[in-house]
């Protein structure tokens, strides 16, 4: 089953291009170019997406990939910290981890995600590569 | 259903053009008729007539070449007789062949006949010099011929009438046909006239009436005019379309001016807003013992939530620094909660601690924006306790504090860490007091994201390492100078401005036998 199956594609917006992809029952999402007031509202929708899919279950993990996201604006980054306050809200047994994949060579992504990452200790890692 | 007027249209010209061929043709055939007609009675009346004459010539020559022959007495001349009569003959045979003459050829021929026979008595009689029967023969020769003469005459006057006859057909035949084609042609022009006469009133009339209510529109602005539908054909849909039309631009009319009076009320709120933004912004310079400092927001063209502050105390001051995410009124008014409640909680502890501070910030944010405005909007926040002799407190997630080493010569970047605020309730376990130092000369740089996200044309980020290269060529200057380069930097650099800007310049003032304190920290925790 891929993401398009139930209903979800790939968007592009001007700046920001967003892919989703399934993985053995990880969603991944991949998140592309400058995410800034063009493209907030995509990523909003999107993530509401994202978040209808997970409540219906059986997703142990959404991976987001920012490596090749240059830049996000704090609008974007509001986005991101209210699909993750929703996946907080969600019961125990229900809740899936969360990933973010970042580019050490964007320093920006290094100091966000700290920051993210107190929202929902035990749900976040962070996992950075170059 | 009416006809349509497309379809009267093609009924106008059909009528007109088949009334025209009909009648052009009508008269070419007839016109062809009465020529062939003439040509043929005219031929045959003019062939009959100049037989008629040959038949005199002979029927003359005979007669005098019989006279001839009876004076003479001899009958050499008959073998020419005898040819006449085979030539008259064989023209008058021709003659009853030719259609309504059979009957006068053949009343000439028994004259002709007779007349030859009593020629022929005659000139018997005067050969045989029998004087009396000459005599009698003569006369009734004469007579024969006088008759023939008549029937000649009879015939040829008969093919002479006949022709002045077919030449009078003819004059009234072609004025019968000009007549008719006439009567023709103003049929067609009077049908046509008509037909005009009702497109007329079918298309001019309710076109003018369009016109007029087009032109009461665009002159007066009266949307309200109705549009009368007089008929169902083509401009009858027409005026439907139109009055559809006029109908719409009333409904845009009005949603134009709730859109004006909207925006009206939003330029109005962001108004207000932008004032708020900058209405409690402190002064550009400050005077504090022992540091200069200067700053200045530059807000983008919608409101952004940057914030700063710097509230004097007897021994420093305290300086915030912070961004609320998005725009707008909201933004507006997060960062004006932001600055009263660390005026506030500054003011009346200023020797607390700064994570004190921002977790009790935090959790006012957390409570208004969250349960009372029902938003989600967070925020970066710094803030630090700067006291007099340059050691200083921070705490609260925000960009990297910059500073110029003014001893070693080098620009030193200093992290922030923590988390934002109005994310979650309780921040407490993230945020962390960490201490530092300034030396005379040493000049601390606080920005926000608006400053080092700036993009130029080819989106390359202004970033934290040109913003340190900007410190290093003007460290030495005034705060104030300081801060309008910077400023002009990312001016010269940008291509739009996109977000607010901040710029906070403070600078350690050398105090007279100020020495560093033994035990206080300086760089990123190392004891000197």
């Amino acid at each position: 089953m891929s993401m398009s199956d139930v209903g979800i594609a790939e968007v592009r917006g001007v700046a920001l291009t967003i892919t989703p992809a399934m993985e053995e029952g990880r969603v991944v999402v991949q998140l592309q170019g400058n995410a800034d007031m063009d493209g907030h509202t995509l990523l909003v929708d999107f993530l509401q997406k994202i978040h209808a899919h997970t409540k219906r279950g059986k997703t142990t993990e959404v991976v987001i990939d920012i490596r090749g996201l240059y830049f996000m604006n704090s609008s974007c980054l509001n986005a991101l910290i209210r699909w993750i306050n929703n996946v907080r809200s969600m019961p125990l047994d229900a809740r899936h981890r969360i990933t973010f994949l970042s580019n050490s060579k964007l320093p920006w992504q290094a100091k966000s995600l700290r920051s993210i990452k107190c929202f929902a200790d035990e749900l976040i890692v962070v996992q950075c590569a170059s | 259903m009416r006809t349509s007027i497309t379809a009267r249209l093609y009924w106008c010209f059909a009528v007109i053009l088949i009334s025209v061929a009909v009648v052009g043709v009508w008269e070419v055939l007839t016109s062809l008729r009465i020529a062939r007609r003439t040509r043929d009675s005219l031929l045959t009346s003019y062939k009959a007539a100049i037989a008629v004459d040959d038949l005199h010539r002979t029927a003359r020559s005979a007669q005098l070449t019989l006279s001839a022959a009876a004076r003479t007495a001899t009958g050499s001349d008959l073998p020419r007789v005898l040819e006449m009569e085979r030539q008259f003959s064989q023209t008058l045979e021709v003659l009853k062949r030719s259609a309504g003459r059979e009957e006068s050829a053949v009343a000439v021929e028994k004259k002709f006949r007779a007349t030859m026979d009593e020629g022929m008595a005659f000139v018997n009689a005067t050969v045989s010099e029998r004087w009396v029967e000459s005599g009698e023969r003569a006369r009734l020769f004469d007579r024969a011929a006088d008759e023939l003469e008549g029937a000649l005459g009879a015939f040829r006057y008969r093919e002479v009438t006949a022709m002045e006859a077919e030449l009078h057909r003819l004059n009234h035949d072609l004025e019968l046909a000009a007549w008719v084609f006439a009567s023709g042609l103003s049929l067609s022009l009077i049908v046509a006239i008509a037909f005009a006469l009702s497109l007329r009133r079918a298309l001019v009339e309710p076109l003018s009436e369009l016109t007029a209510i087009s032109k009461a529109i665009a002159e007066e602005g009266d949307l309200s005019t109705k549009v009368p539908v007089r008929s169902d054909d083509e401009l009858g849909q027409l005026a439907t379309a139109f009055g559809d039309m006029v109908r719409r631009l009333q409904e845009m009319s009005t949603e134009s001016q709730r859109l004006v009076a909207t925006r009206t009320r939003l330029e109005n709120e962001l108004d207000i807003a932008s004032r708020l933004q900058t209405a409690l912004l402190p002064r550009d310079s400050c005077k504090i013992r022992g540091v200069e400092i200067s700053a200045r927001m530059v807000p983008a063209t919608e409101v952004g939530g940057d914030y700063y502050d710097v509230l004097e105390l007897e021994d420093g001051c305290w300086l915030g620094v912070g961004d609320v995410s998005g725009h707008g009124l909201t933004a507006g008014l997060i960062m004006m909660m932001m600055q009263s409640v660390v005026a506030g909680l500054g003011r009346h502890a200023p020797n607390a601690a700064p994570r004190q501070l921002v977790n009790i910030l935090n959790k006012v944010i957390f409570d208004n924006v969250r349960s009372r405005l029902s938003k989600d909007e967070h925020a970066t926040f710094c803030l630090i306790r700067y006291r007099s002799d340059g050691s200083f407190t921070f705490a609260g997630a925000h960009e990297a504090i910059l500073i110029w080493r003014e001893r070693q010569g080098r620009c030193e970047v200093i992290e922030t860490p923590g988390t934002w605020l109005g994310g979650i309730e309780d921040i407490e376990p993230f945020v962390t007091d960490s201490d530092n130092r300034l030396e005379p000369g040493d000049v601390m740089l606080l920005y926000t994201d608006g400053l080092v996200e700036a993009m130029d044309r080819a989106g390359i980020q202004f970033g934290v390492e040109r913003l340190c290269k900007e410190l290093e060529k003007v460290h030495s200057a005034p705060a104030d100078a300081i801060r309008d380069h910077m400023i002009a930097a990312v001016g010269a650099f940008m291509n739009v401005q996109q977000d607010d800007i901040t710029v906070l310049v403070l600078r350690h003032v050398a105090e007279p036998a100020q020495r560093p304190v033994p035990g206080a920290l300086q760089g990123t925790g190392q004891v000197i």
